[in-house]
């Protein structure tokens, strides 16, 4: 047990040392279920906060076993969350979302490619699932972020916010199949800022102009909010139209430089929306 | 005290009094006689210790602002420096102090209303618009965050609820608040919970401690933590004094 023990976490911390998995998960679960308060704490500390603060002060391996636990119960909860109370398993996934429960991570991300179990899993917690696999995103989970986006299409804003910090250069490819609905569309507002400041200055004219291209495809009053949020948050959204003449000059220029002759149409596109810029 | 009974409280009015002491602590000697002349209204003599009190904890508050456990055994400390100075810290077990919540666990507290109204945010991305959002009036906050003070309102401790937010990493020389410490209008419009009512400001959470339990100030601390800076007395320390006008940052 770590020495540095706050005098009042001693008789939770000695609890928790003694029990074996088994019984750390029956424990758990009555804490969980706030049918049970053993730990030091202000009452609002109960039961995830409590769980947390003591969780650092325990050996090495208790904790172990108090991280197998956690994994016990969230697949009891995932097998059955129907005797699980609302409140209970959003603790629960509180809990495990603050500390470091890599099997747990992976069994949240079955459950979530699963649609026929996520249906059992009442609507209200969906949130709070993705929250917790989210809090234990790393680069290597790009894909599934980007799969949970096409899956649940109303957390594609959420999966947009891990992949601004896990893989910023997949967000793009998010941005490009960006469901437009509220949802979405509101989480990717929150974090954009954030997204286009992560990047090194000279790179974020580049970083604007994708965006802009990534997210043509909404409705323009979706893309109007993407564009005051990038200004509230202090940078100036490349305009569309122009983005759209830069790609058609593009075409024309890649297909050159591969022998091809470009439509007449799409440089006339082109041309006019350029002047229209240059208007 | 939970959430919703501290929430209870208030909306009882069985909690009065020095409804609060929240403001710059190092803002000058007009900000302390107005505390202190509030405490000494609904503590009398007790006020006197509960000064020192707050006088160390301003005074230590960088080894305060640390990553726990540092705090703990800071706040260990300086619990025992008081009583070696001949205080009594069980003279304030019936006093409902404000208590720093983690910005943490007010994410968690708000998220369950945030999921309600479609808003899906990583609870890093709560933690940062929260933050985000001090000193944003509510009609001068972006369309996409709005709803976060429609959320705020939808907690047990939403309506008629004000706090802010500050940035404890800040240099211990400083306080919390920008310069000059704003008014309470503008900390309560701060995460602008609606109106309240006049003369009914509240700085966020307050927490009663049972008289079983000895004073004790939090240690958990962090970076944008959410502030809770109400010094109240419970009925019984006389007729509610004055509202929130200016304030005493107890530094923590």
């Amino acid at each position: 047990m770590n020495t540095d023990v706050p005098e009042s976490y001693r008789s939770g911390i000695d609890h928790i040392e003694k029990l074996n998995v088994a019984a750390l998960a029956e424990w758990l679960r009555a804490e969980l279920e706030e049918k049970v308060h053993i730990l030091a704490g202000q009452l609002d500390d109960y039961p995830v906060q409590a769980l947390v603060n003591h969780f650092r002060y325990l050996s090495v391996a208790a904790q172990q076993r108090f991280v197998d636990a956690l994994d016990v119960l969230v697949r009891d909860w995932r097998n059955e969350p129907s005797e699980w109370s609302e409140s209970a398993a959003r603790a629960l996934l509180s809990v495990a979302a603050e500390l470091p429960v890599t099997d747990v991570k992976l069994k949240l991300q079955a459950l979530v490619l699963d649609a026929s179990q996520m249906d059992r899993v009442p609507r209200t917690l969906h949130a709070a699932v993705f929250r917790t696999v989210a809090a234990h995103a790393s680069n290597d989970d790009r894909k599934f972020w980007l799969r949970v986006s096409l899956l649940h299409q109303k957390f594609a804003g959420l999966a947009f916010q891990v992949l601004v910090t896990v893989a910023p250069d997949d967000a793009f490819i998010l941005l490009e199949q960006l469901p437009d609905n509220d949802e979405a569309v509101g989480s990717v507002c929150r974090s954009i800022g954030r997204f286009i400041g992560q990047f090194a200055p000279d790179r974020q004219t580049d970083v604007l102009a994708k965006i802009a291209k990534s997210t043509s495809h909404l409705e323009p009053p979706r893309q109007e909010l993407i564009d005051g949020a990038i200004r509230a948050a202090g940078f100036e959204p490349t305009s569309r139209s122009s983005e759209d003449v830069w790609t058609a000059v593009n075409i024309i220029v890649v297909m050159g430089r591969l022998g091809l002759s470009a439509r007449p149409s799409t440089v006339v596109l082109g041309y006019s929306g350029y002047c229209e810029q240059l208007a | 005290m939970s959430f919703r009974s501290a929430r209870e409280n208030l909306d009882t009015g069985r909690q009065s009094g020095l409804d609060l002491l929240l403001a710059e602590w190092d803002a000058g000697p007009d900000v302390a006689q107005f505390a202190a002349a509030n405490m000494r209204a609904e503590l009398g003599s007790s006020v006197a210790d509960f000064t020192v009190y707050l006088a160390l904890l301003a005074d230590n508050r960088g080894q305060l602002a640390l990553a726990p456990p540092g705090p703990a055994v800071a706040f260990q400390t300086l619990g025992t420096k008081f009583g070696l100075q001949g205080h009594d810290a069980s003279r304030f077990t019936n006093l409902i102090l404000g208590r720093a919540i983690l910005l943490v666990k007010y994410a968690r507290y708000v998220a369950p209303q945030l999921d309600a109204l479609g808003c899906y945010d990583t609870e890093d991305e709560i933690r940062a618009n929260l933050r985000a959002l001090d000193g944003v009036p509510e009609n001068a906050a972006p369309p996409y965050l709005r709803v976060y003070f429609v959320a705020i309102r939808r907690t047990p401790l939403g309506r008629g609820t004000t706090f802010a937010t500050l940035d404890i990493s800040r240099a211990p020389t400083r306080g919390p608040w920008s310069d000059p410490p704003p008014r309470a209008d503008a900390i309560r419009n701060s995460l602008a919970l609606g109106e309240d009512p006049v003369g009914n400001d509240y700085i966020l959470f307050a927490y009663q401690i049972s008289a079983a339990v000895s004073l004790r100030v939090p240690y958990h601390s962090e970076s944008g933590m959410v502030l809770s800076a109400l010094v109240s007395a419970q009925s019984g320390f006389g007729e509610p004094t004055t509202r929130l006008d200016r304030a005493v940052n107890v530094c923590i």
